[in-house]
């Protein structure tokens, strides 16, 4: 390995890139953590020259960690004497700990624009078919492991404005808005979503494999409603017609995948998960 | 006046919407009322603003020469309006195009501006690249154009984010070329079908007028005549303009346009 800064490497799972900010290697969330420290301990061990003056950032993405994988990754760097710059996560949880632990946090700036090239594949697009129309689900593999949060997992990303058309929010935990979601906007999230006004754009609960997230909205117009890897497509608009929430009032509506389809009921207190 | 003037640049994503027009007349409607405005043609490349005021073959210097320096001062390119003392235009390039003009050209451009007129208007090029972003970089407001047309929608709202992460918050609406008979029968959108989407102030309502085509072959603003419904309407905007407590000029349901007081989230859509 070259002291070219500037290139882009794939050992195995950790990709590392160069840049004038410094070296940034992303552990992705789809590998087990356990391998990728080793790795990263073997690509150290391989090129301390290259690491050593070098300003690293580790980017875990929307993986959710726990305090010991934590630490162990911060005793790692330290045995390589390597200085970290910062931690990029999109995980509440683990900027949580990364705080807790007195780690440099690097801020994503990328909350509300996805970070292109470094977009965690959701399950069904690692296939790249086209998604499946209606209450289909895609091809994408069932047997592999569940990604995504625990069920009952608190804590979320909050936006009180309105998401407009263009914008995407991609975070690894739950999501609530305090506004619209309006078509051409994308909510992205491993957990749930909930917006506290009208989804009228495309919202992913889930999208790190959990089945049991939902998507709820006081109302619930989307162009298109992903769960984890199901997908469903709004109905066909009457001809002319936009739906004026002044006109109807507001309907809340929750959606959940049930056998193996997404369903749409009115939103109510009494048993719900 | 000695106060310092305000930069507003007038924008709408889609193309088409009445930019052009609503400048034209905004600069006029406000030259009228004893104001010092300036407006800049921002479409390099494909320039209209010229056309629409009739002064076309006024041109000498542009925008590009002011900023490259081929004028010795931004006053050379100055086109002084045919009707109003108070009314000058710097039009853009027709041969050279969006990228010969920087952000931070603009930004210094209007700071300097700034200090001579009360206004200045900035008619930005459709579209949300170069020529978006340098008509913006120097504005202190925008006033976003659309028509009720779910595409023009559309776009608006992907500027009003757009003009949010430039921070240019609080943007201002224009919903342009209204055919109030097809509202009413439920085949255009409704103002608050509109402002529901965008959700942010309302400037004024301009109805569709066989007369803009008119104004803009005769280069001469609808803002002038005394009659046409769009004129009566950018007049309206103008005084709203400075002050946004007056009542808005809109329809009542009986085809009768007239100002009322119009709250911003007001239920009686019987009004439109």
């Amino acid at each position: 390995m070259g002291t070219n800064l500037f290139m882009t490497e794939v050992a195995e799972h950790i990709v590392i890139k160069g840049s004038k900010e410094g070296i940034t290697i992303l552990l992705p969330v789809e590998n087990e953590w356990s391998e990728l420290l080793r790795e990263l301990k073997e690509k150290f061990s391989s090129s301390t020259d290259f690491f050593k003056n070098a300003n690293i950032i580790v980017d875990l993405g929307t993986r959710a960690l726990q305090e010991c994988e934590l630490i162990g990754l911060a005793v790692s760097l330290q045995e390589q004497e390597v200085t970290l710059k910062g931690i990029l996560s999109d995980s509440p949880i683990t900027k949580l700990l990364v705080q807790q632990q007195n780690l440099p946090l690097l801020s994503t700036g990328s909350i509300i624009h996805s970070r292109s090239g470094w977009q965690h594949p959701v399950r069904q697009n690692k296939q790249q078919d086209k998604p499946a129309i209606k209450n289909s689900r895609t091809t994408a593999n069932k047997g592999s492991e569940q990604q995504g949060l625990p069920a009952g997992h608190q804590g979320a990303v909050y936006f009180k404005r309105t998401i407009r058309s263009g914008q995407k929010v991609n975070v690894g935990g739950n999501v609530i808005v305090m506004g619209d979601v309006n078509p051409g906007a994308e909510i992205v999230a491993g957990g749930d979503i909930i917006i506290f006004g009208a989804l009228r754009g495309i919202a992913h609960a889930g999208a790190g494999g959990n089945d049991d997230s939902v998507v709820t909205a006081l109302h619930l117009e989307p162009t298109q409603l992903r769960i984890s890897q199901y997908i469903a497509r709004a109905p066909e608009k009457p001809q002319g017609k936009h739906n004026n929430r002044h006109a109807t009032g507001w309907h809340p509506e929750i959606a959940r995948v049930k056998n193996g389809a997404i369903y749409i009921e009115a939103y109510q207190m009494m048993g719900n998960k | 006046m000695n106060t310092v003037g305000k930069v507003i640049t007038i924008t709408s994503g889609k193309g088409g919407v009445g930019k052009t027009t609503a400048t034209a007349n905004l600069g006029g409607g406000l030259a009228q009322s004893g104001r010092k405005v300036l407006l800049i043609d921002a479409d390099i490349g494909l320039r209209n603003l010229d056309l629409v005021m009739g002064l076309e073959n006024r041109i000498v210097f542009d925008l590009v020469d002011v900023v490259e320096g081929k004028c010795r001062s931004y006053k050379q390119a100055l086109i002084k309006d045919k009707r109003f003392e108070t009314l000058f235009l710097i039009p853009a390039s027709q041969s050279r195009d969006k990228e010969s003009v920087t952000p931070d050209q603009m930004k210094e451009l209007c700071q300097e501006l700034r200090q001579e007129f009360d206004y200045v208007i900035i008619d930005c090029p459709a579209g949300i690249e170069h020529g978006f972003k340098n008509a913006v970089a120097g504005a202190d407001e925008a006033i976003i154009v659309t028509t009720p047309e779910v595409s023009s929608v559309r776009d608006a709202d992907r500027i009003v984010g757009l003009l949010e992460s430039e921070e240019k918050t609080n943007p201002k609406l224009i919903v342009n070329k209204v055919k109030m008979d097809m509202v009413k029968r439920g085949q255009m959108m409704t103002i608050e079908d509109v402002t529901d989407i965008l959700n942010i102030e309302l400037l004024g309502i301009v109805p569709d007028d066989e007369l803009i085509v008119v104004s803009a072959n005769r280069g001469e603003p609808a803002v002038l005549n005394a009659t046409s419904k769009a004129g009566i309407a950018y007049r309206n905007i103008v005084q709203r303009l400075q002050d946004p407590s007056l009542p808005m000029f809109t329809e009542n349901g009986n085809g009768n346009w007239f100002g009322k007081l119009r709250h911003f989230f007001s239920r009686e859509r019987a009004a439109l």
